[in-house]
C-alpha cells in the first residue's frame, strides 16, 4: 500500500513516455522496456517483441535488441510491467478480481514468447503482431478512426484478441501480465539478477 | 481528485524533462563510394569501392552497375559483376575498376552510373534504378590503382555473436545462483555494453527506428498483405479509356516501404489505359513538405503507399482493396454510359 503512489506515478510517465510523440517528436531509436506498439500514432519508441520478430524473421542476429533488453533486465527485470508498461497498467486498472488460476499457467507468456520468435522464423512475418491485443488497443482502433484503417479480417481479429483479453484482465487480476505476455516472459528471466528486485525480509514473513 | 492531479502534473513534468532524450527520423537506403573523389591519370585505371546498403525489409537482387561512357571514352568494370543477393539490412561492396581514356583531359569530371537492381516482396519482384554520381579527378602521373576496395569479409560479427551469446547465458545460469548472483549480473553487464555498441556499429539502432518509422499496415494487422498488383479486365480498361476529364494522381512511396511497389505499378497500369490520367511518384523523404501538405505524414508516421487525386485532395492509403478504392477515388464512367461495351 505504500508504494501506491510512487507507483502511479511512474506508471504516469510510462504512459507518458508511450504516447510522447504529442510533442511532435518522431520516432527514435530507443526500445521501450514494456509491450507497446510502435504502430501506435503517439509512439516514438521501438516495440521489443514487434522488433524482435522483424529481426529474426530476416535472420539478423540482434545485437542491439539483446545490448538493450540485458539493459532493462539488469536494471529492473519484470518491474517494468507493474511500474511502466502502459499495457500492464491497463491490466492493473481493470485487476478487480484479485484471483488466480492455475499455477502451471503462468508459464504461458514462455509459449506466447516462443510462438513469436519461431512463428517470426518459419513464416518471415510478424505473427504475434497481428494478434497482439496492445497494438488493437494502441494501433488498431485509433487508425480507425483515424480514416487510415477500414473495417477488415486482421482488423476484426484484432478487436477479438483485445475483447478476449480485456475480459481476461475482469475476471482475473493482472491476466495478460501475468499468464500470456511474452515481453513479462522475456523480462522475468533477469529478475533474479535485476538491481530492483522484491526481496523477502524473513523477520517480517515467518508465516 | 487530488490524486489525478499529481498524475496530471508529474506527467507535465516528465514530458519536459524527457524531451531531449528523443531524435528525429532518417533515411535508410543508401549507396555509398570509397572515396569521395577517384584519382585516376590519363590512359590508367583504378579502383573504387561501391557499398550498397539494404535497409529494408525485403532482399535486394541483382544488383549490378550500367553506365553509357563510351562518349568519354572510359570504361567501368565490376567485381563481381552482379551481386545475387543483398539480405535485408545487409550491405555489399562492388569493386568498380574504371579505366580512363589516354586523351583525358586534366581536370574533374562527374560520371553518371545507374545501379540496377530488383527489389523483391515474396514471388514478385520490381526493378529498381538508382542515379550514382562517382566523381574522378584526372590527374597525368597518378598512381594507378589508387583507391582501392575493401572487399574482405569481416571477421568479427560470428565472433561477437558467440561472445554475446554465451555471455546472456553464461550470465542468466550464474545469476540464478544465489552465491553468484553478482558475478552474473556483472556477466550480463558486459553482455548489454558489448550489444548495445557493437548493436550501434552495425547501424542496428538505425534499423530499429526504420522498423518502427513506417507504418507497414499489413505487418501490424490492418490490412491483407498484397503483393500482386490488381489486374485490369477489358471492362476496368474500358471504364479507364472512357474517361474524359482530366484526373492528376500522386503516388507517395518510399524507398523502404513494402507495397509501393504494387500500388506504383497499378497506378502506372491505369495511367496507361486512360489518355485522361496523369501521374507523378513522390518519395515522401526527398519531398516531405508535399507529402505533409497532401496528409500523407500522419501523426508523424509516414504512410506509405498513399494515393492523392490532386483536384480533390483525396486521400488513398495501404493496398487493401486497390483497385476498386481507386476506380471510386477516380469517379470513373460505368461502361454503359459511355455508350462501350464489357
Amino acid at each position: 500500500m505504500k508504494l501506491k503512489w510512487p507507483r502511479r506515478t511512474v506508471q504516469s510517465l510510462g504512459i507518458l513516455f508511450g504516447i510522447f510523440h504529442i510533442t511532435g517528436i518522431g520516432m527514435t531509436h530507443i526500445l521501450f522496456p514494456g509491450l507497446h506498439c510502435y504502430a501506435c500514432p503517439l509512439a516514438i519508441t521501438v516495440c521489443p517483441i514487434g522488433l524482435m520478430q522483424n529481426l529474426v524473421a530476416f535472420g539478423v542476429v540482434p545485437y542491439f535488441w539483446i545490448g538493450a533488453i540485458v539493459a532493462y533486465g539488469l536494471f529492473a527485470g519484470r518491474g517494468f510491467c507493474g511500474w511502466f508498461c502502459p499495457f500492464g497498467t491497463l491490466n492493473d486498472l481493470l485487476s478487480f478480481r484479485k484471483v488466480k488460476i492455475g499455477a502451471w499457467t503462468s508459464y504461458g507468456k514462455y509459449v506466447v514468447l516462443i510462438f513469436a520468435i519461431v512463428g517470426a522464423w518459419l513464416a518471415t512475418d510478424t505473427l504475434f503482431c497481428k494478434l497482439c491485443p496492445a497494438a488493437s488497443l494502441e494501433a488498431s482502433i485509433p487508425y480507425l478512426f483515424m480514416g487510415v484503417a477500414k473495417l477488415n479480417t486482421p482488423l476484426l481479429v484484432h478487436l477479438g484478441t483485445l475483447a478476449g483479453t480485456l475480459v481476461g484482465m475482469l475476471l482475473v487480476a493482472r491476466f495478460w501480465c501475468r499468464y500470456l505476455c511474452p515481453m513479462g516472459g522475456l523480462l522475468s528471466l533477469f529478475n533474479r539478477v535485476s538491481f530492483l528486485r522484491l526481496r523477502l525480509d524473513e523477520q517480517r514473513c515467518k508465516t | 481528485m487530488r490524486d489525478r492531479l499529481g498524475v496530471l502534473v508529474v506527467a507535465l513534468l516528465g514530458l519536459f524533462l524527457l524531451a531531449p532524450l528523443a531524435c528525429g527520423q532518417e533515411a535508410i537506403l543508401t549507396f555509398e563510394w570509397g572515396a569521395e573523389t577517384l584519382t585516376i591519370a590519363p590512359g590508367g585505371e583504378a579502383r573504387i569501392a561501391l557499398v550498397a546498403r539494404n535497409g529494408s525489409v525485403y532482399e535486394g537482387d541483382d544488383l549490378e552497375l550500367e553506365a553509357d561512357l563510351e562518349e568519354l571514352g572510359f570504361t567501368l568494370a565490376t567485381d563481381p559483376e552482379i551481386v545475387k543477393k543483398i539480405a535485408p539490412f545487409g550491405d555489399a561492396t562492388l569493386d568498380v575498376l574504371l579505366a580512363a581514356p589516354a586523351d583525358a583531359a586534366e581536370g574533374e569530371i562527374e560520371l553518371t552510373i545507374s545501379a540496377l537492381y530488383t527489389y523483391c516482396i515474396d514471388e514478385s519482384c520490381f526493378m529498381l534504378e538508382e542515379p550514382l554520381t562517382l566523381r574522378v579527378a584526372i590527374v597525368p602521373g597518378a598512381d594507378p590503382i589508387a583507391a582501392t576496395a575493401s572487399t574482405r569479409a569481416n571477421p568479427w560479427p560470428p565472433i561477437v555473436a558467440a561472445l554475446v551469446l554465451a555471455g546472456l547465458a553464461a550470465g542468466l545460469l550464474l545469476g540464478r545462483r544465489t552465491r553468484l548472483r553478482i558475478a552474473g549480473a556483472v556477466g550480463l553487464a558486459v553482455v548489454a555494453v558489448l550489444g548495445l555498441a557493437y548493436g550501434t556499429l552495425e547501424m542496428q539502432h538505425e534499423q530499429a527506428q526504420g522498423i518502427g518509422a513506417v507504418l507497414c499496415m499489413s505487418c501490424v494487422g490492418l490490412e491483407i498483405p498484397s503483393h500482386e498488383p490488381p489486374e485490369l479486365s477489358a471492362e476496368d480498361e474500358g471504364r479507364l479509356a472512357a474517361l474524359t476529364e482530366p484526373r492528376e494522381l500522386l503516388v507517395f512511396s518510399a524507398t523502404w516501404c513494402h507495397s509501393c511497389p504494387v500500388a506504383k505499378a497499378f497506378v502506372a497500369a491505369v495511367d496507361d489505359a486512360s489518355a485522361a490520367i496523369t501521374h507523378r511518384v513522390i518519395d515522401v523523404e526527398e519531398e516531405p513538405e508535399t507529402a505533409e501538405a497532401y496528409g500523407v505524414v500522419v501523426s508523424g508516421r509516414t504512410i506509405v503507399p498513399a494515393i492523392v487525386r490532386v483536384d480533390t485532395s483525396e486521400l488513398l492509403t495501404g493496398t487493401d482493396h486497390l483497385k476498386a478504392r481507386l476506380f471510386e477515388l477516380l469517379e470513373l464512367p460505368d461502361v454503359e454510359e459511355t455508350g462501350g461495351s464489357s
